[in-house]
């Protein structure tokens, strides 16, 4: 203390100023200046205060240039309570306010003449209240007599402090405070709620020991208390057994009553309000380890997604691994703790908006699947290689199917084609291999169901380089037993179901061995007479183009798609070549769709076949066909290079 | 957690459920209680000495005590083969909490003494009977608490 001050310890106004400081160690005295000292009034109303801090209004920041220090102006005298209604998201229940700060100065004549000179100063208390306050400094200064003031004043504020300035605790009349001063109200209310809770003293439930609030969490839902230790046995321990599902409130009977603290925040928990699980940033705030957390939100997610039924499974059999769709591909990556619990509401929400109602006609967009653990892309309907949007492809739902669907389905696959424009399935009942679509008139082949041209249908059967060369009269009997010879069709399935057959029953995929090709020749009813020579494997191309399984479209519509194709059948114009027995039988195919086939590159690498036609197609409709090479459909390749599409 | 047990277990010395007295099987495990049940008043077991054991699992309080009845009883939440289990309400393990106490469960067990739960019944047989012949239950229970529960 400097020797003027103790000099003026004499004067009467600087000794009120020490007694005071005696009772409220806080005030602080200026050094330089004996008679006047300042004391922060703390704000921490008995009952909390309703606040509402309307949105700014550009929405685009703070509206008001000046930073909340630089003056008691601005704090809520400027902006009168608005007649807005409040928005519940706005209001905030507040304990803890920043105090209000009082600067004293005492005239020369104080306290007998000249009442003290006051001043306060707050961020949040409008200017008006202010004044007033400043005021009664005065009326009491005369009620008293004229006499030393400073303690009743000090006194009087807090009380009124205590009351929050005469704020209503009833939300009908929250005070309004400037949106920018929000952050910072929020924030020292939960501050001064987090020292006051480290300071008090807490049973733990499960240890039934006392602990400070320190090394104990509160429930940021629910409020609860427990101590650090027990919290982080419990949880680990679930997280380790992989009981997700326990790690929430541990308080008996926590959740399952409606009448709940609101959250420390003061505003009310809008979400979850009966479901006390805890989110791994909470879970980090206790704290459990940040593994730990990650294996919680990793089983999570599990859990998520073998309960959601749209989850599809990666059809590689050695992985398995969930794979969803686009949408939910960005979730999946988001590796943020922190936002996972946003990412948990929207997975809630998931199932609608992706609802993928196998019975309703999948968007093309919403088939591309990709696994989320070895990134294998496919399609969600077919399990086979992503072929694209533009491929209409066979949906695997047989769980769904009745043995009598499945039989037709079974039926529809061995012996009808389909029109590789419009994929509309046909059988043959007689004749030869041209045909016609009923739908679109489009010129097929019934074996491979190639494309052709409409002004020269034969070349197909008659280009040695063609898998179908000189095959224009197989099965000129019908496909199928009940229409013509017996004649096995095109397309053996593989009968069995693993549930996981996307790929063995993949028709573009091509097993390397040849083992289960001459398996296949022996199989066939007509098989064995011709095998191919294994050179050059002719049979591949049109299992590759003819084997696109047929489309599952509602069983009615392929069935009339048969009657139609029947009718179809272009009258064939045999020509020398055509009669002569085909060379090798496509009951080939049999083989080639019974071997599994978890070639990487899988169906995604054969899918070009395909897309030659379609280029074909596209560049028909330009009159550029001549620019296109009949071998860009494939055949005797079995390069994987061969079934990039060639740019020109 | 040894500790929560013995604080457990002491409160339960100094104030014990009603009807009821908790002493350990053997001096020294904490993880083994038996429980002496005076059968409550107003009920076919009353007179009758019941013996419960509780066994606390290791990771007692984060798993829930296993509750047997080593005195027969005719009751449909009870198992009537020898072991005398009981596993209804809280005392399961889903819905057992770490901070649930061994107070609050031995008094769940005497208000099921009182008041039966049909229909979480292990005894179906007990509970058809107890929900649609109450008279024929009261009076097989209180057979069975004259002949096996005798004090």
């Amino acid at each position: 203390m400097s020797h003027d001050l103790e000099e003026a310890e004499e004067d009467e106004r600087a000794l009120e100023l020490s007694t005071l400081s005696a009772i409220y160690p806080e005030l602080l005295r200026d050094p330089s200046d004996p008679v006047s000292a300042t004391i922060d009034i703390p704000v921490d109303p008995v009952r909390p205060v309703f606040v509402f801090f309307p949105p700014t209004s550009d929405g685009m920041g703070p509206s008001l240039p000046t930073p909340p220090e630089s003056d008691g102006k601005h704090a809520g005298s400027d902006e009168p309570l608005r007649p807005a209604i409040p928005d519940a998201l706005e209001m905030h229940e507040l304990s803890h306010l920043p105090p209000v700060q009082l600067r004293i100065n005492l005239p020369s004549t104080y306290p007998t003449e000249q009442p003290p000179e006051l001043s306060l100063k707050s961020v949040w208390v409008p200017e008006t209240i202010l004044t007033r306050l400043e005021g009664e400094g005065n009326i009491l200064w005369e009620e008293l007599g004229r006499s030393q003031v400073l303690f009743a004043y000090i006194d009087h504020l807090c009380e009124a402090a205590g009351e929050a300035f005469g704020f209503s605790s009833s939300k009908a009349k929250a005070i309004t405070i400037s949106p920018e001063l929000r952050i910072g109200l929020l924030d020292y209310d939960l501050k001064a709620k987090q020292a006051i809770f480290e300071k008090a003293t807490y049973e733990c439930g499960v240890c039934l020991e006392p602990k400070r609030g320190a090394i104990c969490h509160r429930m940021n839902l629910c409020g609860h208390v427990f101590c650090v230790e027990c919290l982080q046995d419990f949880y680990n321990t679930c997280i380790v057994e992989g009981d997700v599902g326990s790690v929430k409130c541990i308080a008996p009977k926590c959740g399952q009553d409606d009448n709940l603290p609101a959250n420390l925040n003061g505003a009310p928990s809008k979400r979850r309000k009966r479901d006390r699980t805890l989110g791994p940033s909470e879970l980090l705030q206790i704290p459990l380890t940040q593994g730990t957390v990650q294996r919680y939100v990793m089983l999570k997610r599990k859990n998520a997604l073998e309960s959601d039924r749209t989850t599809v499974y990666c059809p590689r059999q050695w992985c398995q691994g969930p794979a969803r769709s686009k949408k939910t591909e960005a979730l999946d990556r988001d590796e943020d703790l922190e936002s996972d619990e946003e990412q948990q509401h929207e997975e809630s929400k998931e199932p609608q908006d992706n609802a993928n109602d196998p019975d309703s006609q999948t968007q093309p967009t919403e088939r591309l699947a990709v696994c989320t653990q070895c990134a294998y892309a496919f399609c969600k309907v077919c399990k086979a290689g992503w072929h694209g949007d533009f491929y209409i492809c066979d949906p695997k739902r047989k769980a769904k199917m009745t043995a009598e669907e499945e039989a037709s389905e079974e039926y529809i696959k061995l012996h009808t084609s389909h029109c590789p424009t419009c994929n509309a399935t046909s059988q043959k009942t007689h004749g030869c291999n041209h045909m016609i679509c009923f739908k679109c008139s489009s010129h097929f082949c019934y074996l491979c169901s190639s494309w052709l041209d409409q002004n020269n249908p034969y070349e197909h059967f008659n280009n040695p380089k063609k898998g179908c060369f000189q095959r224009l009269w197989e099965l000129e009997a019908g496909d199928g037993d009940d229409v013509g010879r017996g004649f096995a069709g095109g397309y053996e399935s593989d009968g069995g179901d693993d549930g996981f057959d996307g790929q063995d029953d993949n028709p573009l995929a091509i097993p390397d061995d040849v083992d289960s090709d001459d398996e296949a020749f022996e199989d066939g009813p007509r098989g064995a007479q011709a095998a191919p020579p294994p050179r050059n494997h002719p049979h591949r191309q049109q299992v590759v183009v003819r084997l696109p399984p047929p489309p599952r479209i509602q069983a009615a519509i392929a069935r009339r798609a048969v009657a139609g194709a029947v009718a179809a059948a272009a009258p064939a114009q045999v020509n020398a070549e055509a009669g002569q027995p085909p060379p090798e039988v496509r009951i080939a195919q049999a083989g080639p769709v019974r071997a599994p086939a978890p070639r990487p590159r899988g169906g995604a690498a054969r899918r070009p076949p395909v897309e030659g036609l379609q280029r074909f197609l596209e560049l028909v409709q330009n009159d550029e066909e001549d620019e296109w090479d009949s071998d860009e459909l494939g055949d005797e390749s079995d390069d994987d290079d061969f079934w990039q599409i060639p740019f020109r | 957690m040894t500790k929560r047990i013995t604080k457990e277990f002491a409160d339960l010395q100094t104030e014990p459920p009603e009807d009821m007295k908790v002493d350990l099987i053997t001096e020294n495990d904490l993880f083994k209680w038996v429980v002496t049940i005076n059968g409550p008043k107003d009920t076919p077991y009353a007179g009758g000495l019941f013996l419960v054991h509780v066994i606390l699992p290791n990771e007692y309080p984060f798993k829930p005590p296993v509750i047997n009845w080593k005195t027969k009883i005719y009751h449909p939440n009870v198992t009537n083969d020898g072991k005398g289990t009981m596993c209804l309400g809280f005392l399961r393990d889903g819905e057992w909490k770490p901070s649930s106490r061994m107070a609050a469960a031995l008094e769940y067990v005497r208000q099921l003494m009182i008041e039966p739960v049909p229909d979480d019944a292990v005894d179906p047989a007990i509970a058809e009977e107890y929900k649609n012949n109450r008279k024929q239950f009261f009076k097989t229970a209180k057979q069975w608490t004259t002949t096996y529960a005798k004090p």
